[in-house]
């Protein structure tokens, strides 16, 4: 990776970002130096046109304080770099129609979408008369909220895409069709794109690092990759999903790390891992908040949180779920997926909280803690309200859940009523309520309920000699470059659950 | 149903007794053709004394009882001959041979080589013998008799042909010697016909009503005088030809499936279809709207009983001397048929520390309905200039459509399923509409231009295959029983409406060709020889249409929508502009130029007929995908020699023994090269675009013995070895962890077999047996985890080629009473089990259950030129049933399985008897 970027040219600048972080009660800004790969894309209409009417594919950098319009696919070559200053926005001027009147940004070498705190970048539909974007009013109308709409094509990546780096960057309305070029992706001509496609059939797996972004509206499934490293922290999901479709939904062949993130309101799982038959996937889910999930699916038993089925693997825990369809769930056999990797599985110090205070069925959708007749067992250290029943030949969990457990295990978030939530249709809001935060008061059973480095005892890192996927990759596992521009900025478990710990050291958003 | 059987056969036995009883004296004989020594059977022989008669059975024997001793005139006739008059002393036992001469030649103003009776049995068995290669065929009157209204059913009653159903459960593809139908070929009048299949070359052989034709010949080895795309072998559909006299032969008849008079015929409305998707009707930059898409054809209503009209005529005469010759014959079929299946796709599960396992998630349960209308339509015209010179043109049409509506329901078998009567459910409700046409229009020529020397014949073809497909749909809403352990009974899920798709197919395929053979027949040094060349060219043209709508489901305020009906579900369009420039859109070219030379010779009593072929095949494709994609266009040309050697060396004027050798190829269908990328009903389908042609070396060893004419004892031996066969399996895209499923080259295979073919005639009975033994074998990859992790390399499987039966076995049994005017057939159809669908897992391929078929069939002449005659197709009502070995790891009991079994019953069909009442008229 580094050696594309030497290639395309390093070129130093005088300093005008800078990076911020706290170390104690100090707040310590000290400057970065300014970045340029490659030649300054000045242009802001998108892409160029050579003189055959072909589109010139981009590379180089956009530049800080520049508003790019996007108009028509761009595509970035193999072996090619995009560098996005801190403080970009670009516009994509689609409307959702058709592939051809919904851009896509095509990645076969490396971009990276380098924001910051202060200078975020956007990545966001052009609004015109018929072209709205949508507005905190739409709570729960997938029929007519513009955030699923799929106004744009998202990030797609080639077979040998070498990074794809999204740094506090903002990513919304994506999930235009395909088109033309679809089988080239494996996906049907009329089918959804997914906001990032990443596949790497090449020679080498090529990395996926998002941290600290925003997505917000998307047709079907977020972040979907295969045969890739990949590191998912402190990111924002909402509005994910229409009638289906999840915020992360990973599958075979990906090693890495999901932790930090909040999922609200995403139309199946906030996070699914998902291999295939016998290819292996591990993936460590640790610290997420999962919020109101999985009442948009249709289909019946595609679980509504965390989710691992057909050979997924992993680490998962100090996770939260809240007034979701259902909580964890390690898969056995559902009407789509196969077993989850039970060997390389390891999962605990969970919280899941439902709200609601009656036995649900009838028209209500379902709400509970754990699925019954799958893997899934209530751990010694669990919080919720699944009782364990008997295991059956295969492996499976004949449990039943606790309805008077209802509001039980409420993580007391700072601000988010979870008990109102849970009411009325509350459940299906996928708006994050203006001034809600997920940070848990002190007296959040929350707190001190996980699992980190030094922990000991309930808190003690996990460990399973005898399975070979985690006892090789680790927990968290850090398979992407670490640090500066193009590496991840790791967060390791937290002695809190959830997303956002009373030390503050998750994530760092706000809404 | 036994009982029906015991009945049919106390009801022959009782017949035979009732006259064969003695007495005075029985006077008996044979009625003959004088030349060829054939059997006459239905020759009548009048006793002009006595004013009686008898006729002459299918033995060509007959028998008159109670005759007192003394001498009689006779008074013996038959169609096609000049009568006999003559004079018998009767006392005791008497037995005669009475000879008949042909009255052809009192028609011969010009050279008239035409058969006394094309249609008849022992011109077809005449043919088998004099044949160059090894060839089966059946008579039109074969076919009147046997309960077959398809050419598709007419082909399964032949030694060592099997059948492949459609989905409308009726025999669609002919597999000849374990050979499934990509390695055969169909003819019309000898010339190739191209497939209305949206994919595929082959044509479906269901297409073609039996009753227009005049014989089916199929051909199991090839000489080179024949298109070389056969390694199973070829049917050849001889069309009625302009007769010797004027002709009319017609009948109507009714008739109706059990299964609908158990359920209702569910009908759904095939005028309120689009034809054309909003992107053809509109432009491809049209935008399509919900209100696009239409509602009545999705809504099902229950038809009341409405009986099958079959009907057929066909007439023919010469004019102008008999110079011109004009055949013209109709046929129309309009059925409803109902059959239920149910379907358990196998799925592979991964285990830790152990080998994957079977597993059942969907347990569906469909009932389909469908009405098919299948038109034909045939007319010839020849003209003979003289002796020397003729032409003639021919057309065909075939047009079949098809509505079929699949009433579906899912039971899922996993979680939350704990028991029976617990878990989702799933609703699934198609509309299919299908209309397939074959078109063939053919000039052709015959000129001996030495007479008796130099023959030239030649044709010129123009064909159209098309196939319509147009808003295929499968509507889906999900509900079921759950429990969630806070109340004993379960309750019921709302019937949560799906996103589903709506799709348009549609493709063409035209040929132009030209055809010219020139032979040479001379003797040297006493050894008779004939020399042949010929060449013919091919230009086919085809074109594939595809557009897909994906429909998503409107919310219903906060709250998933529920079903109610058709005309109140909520659907948005998710991908407005189509499915531009998917894969299926593609367009084909095939060029064929081919060139031959054979020679023929007989050095006493060995002929051998030896030469070699050479086929040129250049295709190339060109699809819609971006220029920036694989695979967006392409060419393929290869040149095959194909060098064939037959022996028939005739023991005795009628024993055979043949021993020959042929090369032959099967090419790839043109979807298959196309990169398409298409979901279909189970899995994704993708196009092979490096996929190899089929090359084969054939030897095949017959011994034929014909006791009489009509008889015959055929014993054969075969053997292939198939370089590159074509078979469809899964293969991995690498994206997604996508499983594909994909013709391929699989290696080599071997197929050899043996087949047997015995008929008899004794007095009113005949017997038809014909057994084939096959035994193919494939060596391929397939997919096997342990501990979750596939194998590698991957586990080789052996196992025959799809489609192919070790065991194949026909028995007709027919009895005929000439006096009576009655014919009857009880006909049984085996085909052993054989795999239907091979898996891409290790030792789950789809075995085909032993099957037993029995059809009944009679007819019986009521007045002058009237018969009336009863089918019925599936006496037994046997089920198709596909099993998967092993059992599966689901913890509750999978429906419909056999406890104990250690196979996993995956598919059943049940189809219900066919009925069938009507009447012939015959001039």
């Amino acid at each position: 990776m580094k050696k594309i970027l030497f290639k395309s040219g390093l070129v130093a600048l005088t300093a005008i970002s800078v990076i911020s972080c706290k170390k104690g009660s100090e707040n310590v800004e000290i400057s970065k130096p300014l970045l340029i790969v490659g030649q300054s894309i000045s242009d802001t209409i998108l892409p160029k046109l050579d003189g055959s009417g072909n589109a010139i594919p981009l590379k180089g950098t956009m530049l800080a304080g520049k508003t790019y319009h996007i108009k028509a696919d761009v595509t970035i070559n193999q072996g090619d770099t995009l560098y996005i200053q801190p403080g970009v926005t670009v516009l994509i001027e689609g409307d959702g129609q058709s592939a051809k009147t919904s851009p896509t940004i095509y990645v076969n070498g490396s971009l990276v979408s380098d924001g910051s705190k202060t200078a975020q970048n956007w990545f966001t539909v052009m609004e015109t008369s018929t072209v709205k974007k949508s507005n905190p009013t739409y709570k729960d109308d997938a029929a007519n909220d513009p955030a699923f709409k799929g106004y744009w094509g998202g990030f797609q990546c080639g077979p040998n895409a070498s990074l794809l780096l999204l740094r506090w960057s903002h990513v919304e309305y994506t999930g235009s069709t395909w088109g033309e070029n679809a089988k080239d992706y494996g996906a049907k001509s009329g089918d959804a794109k997914f906001t990032i496609f990443m596949n790497s059939t090449g020679a080498q797996k090529g990395s996926l690092i998002v941290e600290d972004s925003w997505f917000y509206g998307s047709k079907d499934d977020g972040i979907r990759p295969n045969n890739i490293y990949m590191s998912i922290m402190r990111n924002t999901f909402s509005k994910m999903g229409g009638t289906g479709g999840e915020a992360t939904n990973i599958k075979d062949g990906v090693y890495g790390d999901m932790a930090y993130n909040l999922t609200y309101g995403i139309a199946t799982n906030g996070l699914k891992t998902s291999g295939d038959i016998g290819k292996p996937m591990v993936v460590n889910i640790y610290n997420n908040t999962v919020v109101n999930c999985g009442f948009r699916q249709t289909k019946a038993t595609r679980n509504g949180s965390i989710n691992t089925e057909t050979n997924a693997g992993g680490f998962i825990y100090n996770n939260i779920i809240v007034n979701c369809k259902a909580g964890l769930r390690i898969s056995y056999a559902s009407e789509k997926g196969k077993p989850s990797d039970t060997l390389n599985t390891m999962y605990n110090n969970n919280l899941t909280a439902i709200g609601r205070g009656n036995a649900m069925g009838g028209a209500e959708q379902y709400m509970v803690f754990i699925e019954p007749n799958q893997f899934t067992q209530k751990q010694s250290y669990d919080l919720n309200g699944y009782v364990n029943g008997p295991v059956a030949s295969n492996g499976t969990n004949a449990g039943t859940n606790t309805a008077n457990d209802s509001l039980k295990y409420d993580p007391m978030f700072v601000n988010y009523d979870m008990a109102a939530m849970s009411l009325e249709r509350n459940y299906r809001v996928n708006q994050i309520p203006a001034g809600a935060d997920f940070h848990l008061k002190s007296n959040s059973p929350a707190i001190g309920a996980g699992v980190f480095a030094t922990g000991t005892g309930k808190n003690a890192y996990p460990k399973k000699a005898s399975a070979p996927s985690l006892t090789q990759y680790g927990f968290p596992m850090k398979v992407v470059a670490q640090g500066g521009t193009f590496g991840a900025n790791m967060s390791a478990p937290n002695k809190d659950l959830g997303a956002f710990p009373t030390d503050n050291s998750g994530n760092q958003h706000t809404y | 149903m036994v009982r029906t059987i015991l009945v049919f056969f106390l009801f022959f036995c009782s017949i035979s007794t009732t006259f064969s009883q003695q007495a005075d004296h029985i006077f008996k004989g044979k009625i003959l053709d004088a030349n060829t020594k054939e059997q006459l059977p239905g020759a009548t022989v009048r006793v002009t004394e006595l004013k009686r008669a008898g006729n002459a059975r299918l033995d060509g024997t007959f028998s008159i009882d109670k005759v007192p001793a003394g001498n009689y005139h006779l008074q013996v006739t038959y169609l096609g001959y000049q009568s006999l008059d003559t004079v018998v002393n009767i006392s005791n036992a008497t037995t005669v041979t009475l000879l008949l001469q042909t009255n052809t030649r009192a028609l011969n103003t010009v050279d008239i080589r035409t058969k006394r009776n094309v249609e008849s049995e022992q011109s077809a068995k005449k043919s088998e013998q004099l044949s160059d290669n090894v060839v089966n065929i059946i008579s039109a009157k074969a076919i009147q008799l046997s309960p077959d209204i398809t050419i598709a059913n007419v082909l399964q009653r032949v030694s060592g042909v099997s059948l492949e159903r459609s989905s409308s459960g009726d025999g669609r593809y002919a597999i000849i010697r374990g050979m499934d139908q990509r390695y055969n070929y169909t003819l019309i009048n000898g010339i190739k016909i191209p497939s209305p299949d949206n994919k595929n070359r082959y044509v479906p052989l269901d297409i073609f009503p039996a009753d227009l034709v005049e014989r089916v010949e199929v051909s199991k080895t090839l000489t080179p005088n024949m298109e070389g795309d056969a390694i199973g072998g070829t049917v050849n559909m001889v069309m009625k030809n302009a007769p010797n006299r004027f002709y009319v032969n017609g009948s109507l008849s009714t008739g109706y499936n059990q299964t609908l008079f158990d359920r209702p015929f569910q009908q759904f409305s095939v005028g309120a279809i689009n034809r054309k998707s909003p992107y053809e009707a509109h432009g491809p930059d049209y935008l399509a709207k919900p209100e696009d898409f239409t509602r009545d054809n999705l809504n099902y209503t229950k038809k009341s009983f409405t009986p099958n009209a079959i009907g057929n005529l066909s007439i023919g005469n010469r004019f102008f001397n008999q110079k011109l010759g004009v055949m013209l014959g109709g046929s129309y079929q309009h059925t409803y048929r109902g059959y239920n299946s149910i379907f358990n796709p196998g799925e592979y599960l991964d285990k830790a520390n152990a080998d994957g396992v079977l597993y059942i998630k969907h347990a569906y349960v469909r009932d389909y309905s469908t009405e098919v209308t299948r038109t034909g339509l045939n007319a010839k015209v020849d003209y003979r200039f003289n002796d020397n010179n003729k032409i003639s043109l021919y057309s065909f049409t075939a047009i079949l459509s098809d509505a079929q509506t699949r009433i579906g329901r899912d039971t899922l078998q996993p979680a939350p399923r704990t028991a029976p009567g617990i878990g989702q459910v799933w609703y699934l409700n198609r509309s299919k509409f299908q209309r397939q046409t074959i078109n063939s229009t053919t000039l052709q020529g015959e000129h001996d231009l030495l007479p008796a020397r130099l023959k030239l014949d030649w044709s010129a073809v123009y064909s159209k295959a098309t196939s319509i497909i147009p808003d295929l749909t499968e509507y889906e809403y999900d509900g079921g029983f759950y429990k969630d352990g806070t109340k004993e009974e379960p309750y019921q899920h709302p019937n949560i409406l799906q996103p589903y798709s709506r799709a348009w197919w549609k493709n063409n395929d035209r040929d132009y060709a030209g055809y010219a053979n020139l032979a040479y027949s001379n003797k040297i040094a006493g050894i008779p020889f004939k020399a042949t060349v010929g060449g013919m060219y091919r230009a086919k043209h085809r074109d594939n249409f595809y557009q897909n709508y994906n429909m998503g489901v409107v919310q219903d305020g906060q709250a998933l929508q529920q079903w109610t009906d058709i005309y109140h579900f909520n659907w948005t369009v998710l991908n407005p502009g189509g499915s531009p420039a998917e894969a299926n859109n593609y367009r084909a070219d095939e060029n064929i130029s081919a060139g031959y030379a054979m020679l023929k010779f007989t050095v006493k009593k060995l002929e051998t007929l030896i030469g070699v072929r050479m086929e040129h095949t250049d295709q190339q494709f060109d699809t819609d995908v971006p220029v920036t994609s694989d695979a967006k266009s392409g060419t393929i040309n290869y040149t095959d020699v194909l060098p064939s050697l037959h022996f028939k060396y005739m023991l005795n004027n009628r024993t055979n023994l043949r021993l020959s050798y042929f090369s032959s190829i099967s090419r790839p269908g043109y979807f298959e090269l196309v990169p398409y990328n298409y979901k279909g009903d189970e899995w994704t389908e993708r196009g092979n675009p490096l996929l190899k042609h089929t090359t084969a070396n054939n030897f095949d060893l017959r011994y034929e013995f014909f006791p009489r004419p009509n008889e015959q004892l055929l014993i054969g031996a075969f053997y292939k070895n198939i370089q590159n066969p074509i078979e469809y399996g899964f293969a991995r895209t690498g994206v997604q962890g996508q499983l594909v499923f994909q013709p391929g080259n699989f290696g080599d295979a071997s197929n050899f077999g043996m087949e047997l073919v015995y008929e008899k005639y004794i007095r009113n009975f005949g017997v038809r047996v014909n057994y084939t033994y096959t035994n193919s074998s494939i060596e391929t990859s397939k997919l096997k985890t342990f501990n979750q992790v596939f194998l590698d390399p991957a586990p080789l499987e052996k196992r025959p080629l799809q489609g192919q039966s070790e065991h194949i076995a026909n028995a007709a049994l027919l009895y005929k009473n000439p006096k009576l005017g009655l014919d009857a057939q009880l006909a049984w159809q085996f085909t052993g089990k054989r795999i239907v669908l091979v898996s891409p897992y290790y030792g789950f391929d789809y075995w085909q259950r032993d099957m037993h078929m029995f059809d009944i069939s009679a007819e019986k002449t009521i007045a002058k030129h009237f018969t009336v005659f009863a089918k019925v197709q599936n006496l037994l009502n046997t089920p198709y049933e596909v099993y998967i070995k092993g059992v599966p790891d689901n913890t509750v009991p999978v429906p419909y399985q056999k406890a104990g079994s250690k196979e996993t019953l995956a598919q059943k069909d049940v189809y219900g008897q066919n009925y069938q009442l009507g009447v012939r008229y015959v001039l």
